[in-house]
């Protein structure tokens, strides 16, 4: 196959993006996908080909400039050519991650503050647990949604826990990065939390 | 093994909210790889764990929680939750810090001690799956 014929556009009948399930036998296993029919072209630099990969699929496989990736030929069992196998390695979710440490008086209303603070601002995750005499210890934590959100947070907090009648003995904001694998790739994609404040960082 | 109870009101008034990665071994079986890892909001409330997803509600209560184990995966830590009745475990995995909390809460409630067990074998499937693969 020339580079030419490779380049040559899609019949007018045909859709620009024609998209079948269907599915392929390589190596003796079956593989149900998705195939896709997109425009790409092959370029010659040296001794070296550069494969462009169309936007749609970069952003299906989240690809990031300079990003290394494994590539293996698949083929079928006559040994006609099937495909490229792209190995992305392994996912490393990194977030930064906002804040906010507090100890209250009574113990029975922070779920009633947690609740008010998830309805304003994106929270990952909080926790309360009782310390002394009707006392709560806990925290609350949000994505990074923007310009000193932790801070404006601690506000709204002192402002709500005044409505409900709760004494704020200490409340102190912090930050961090957090670094996890979803193990579950695929249940972790259809399911993205807080969406595109998550940096996804492959590591082969 | 077993719980205690902190308050007055039967309650041990913890509260928790995280996202987390859940999968349920098979029943009788004490299998850790090639589980079903699913995404679900964990909360923590009224001496239950309720795992929350799009498809499916577990709940475990405390008492019915019989040993607690600490897992090191090359992943990271995770949390194996026996249950008393039903002969199945929870794995639980999760940021970091998410982990860490839920086992001082556990430690709060819960009379027996959190072992730290090496598993190096549990995400062996996964890895098997992918270098079948590469």
């Amino acid at each position: 196959m020339t580079v030419e014929t490779f380049m040559q556009p899609l019949s007018r009948t045909e859709p620009p993006h024609r998209k079948t399930v269907s599915g392929l036998t390589v190596d003796g296993v079956f593989w149900q996908s998705d195939l896709l029919t997109l425009k790409s072209v092959l370029k010659r630099y040296g001794s070296s080909l550069y494969l462009l990969i169309p936007k749609e699929l970069v952003k299906k496989l989240n690809l990031n400039e300079n990003q290394q990736v494994n590539l293996k030929m698949v083929t079928q069992q006559n040994g006609a050519r099937a495909g490229i196998f792209v190995d992305l390695g392994i996912p490393v979710v990194e977030m930064e991650v906002y804040g906010l440490q507090i100890k209250v008086r009574p113990r029975n209303k922070v779920e009633e503050l947690f609740n008010r603070l998830a309805l304003r601002y994106p929270v990952i995750q909080f926790m309360s647990y009782p310390v002394g005499d009707d006392m709560a210890e806990g925290f609350i934590e949000f994505y990074d949604a923007g310009y000193l959100v932790n801070y404006d947070a601690k506000v709204y907090a002192e402002k709500e826990a005044k409505r409900l009648g709760i004494k704020f003995l200490e409340a102190k904001c912090y930050s961090n990065n957090e670094r996890w694998i979803p193990l579950n790739w695929s249940a972790f994609k259809e399911r993205l939390y807080g969406g595109e404040k998550i940096g996804i960082k492959w590591t082969l | 093994m077993g719980v205690r109870k902190l308050e007055s009101n039967g309650h041990y008034d913890v509260l928790m909210c995280a996202p987390v990665m859940v999968a349920l071994t098979p029943r009788g079986q004490n299998i850790l790889n090639n589980l079903n890892w699913e995404i679900s909001t964990m909360y923590i409330k009224n001496n239950c764990i309720i795992f929350k997803n799009h498809n499916a509600r577990w709940l475990v209560k405390f008492e019915n929680i019989s040993l607690i184990e600490v897992l090191e995966s090359e992943a990271g830590e995770m949390l194996k939750i026996t249950l008393s009745k039903y002969g199945r475990s929870l794995l639980i995995y999760g940021v970091t810090t998410t982990i860490l909390n839920f086992k001082k809460l556990l430690s709060m409630f819960s009379h027996s001690e959190i072992n730290q067990v090496r598993n190096g074998a549990l995400l062996q499937g996964q890895n098997e799956q992918a270098s079948e693969l590469r």
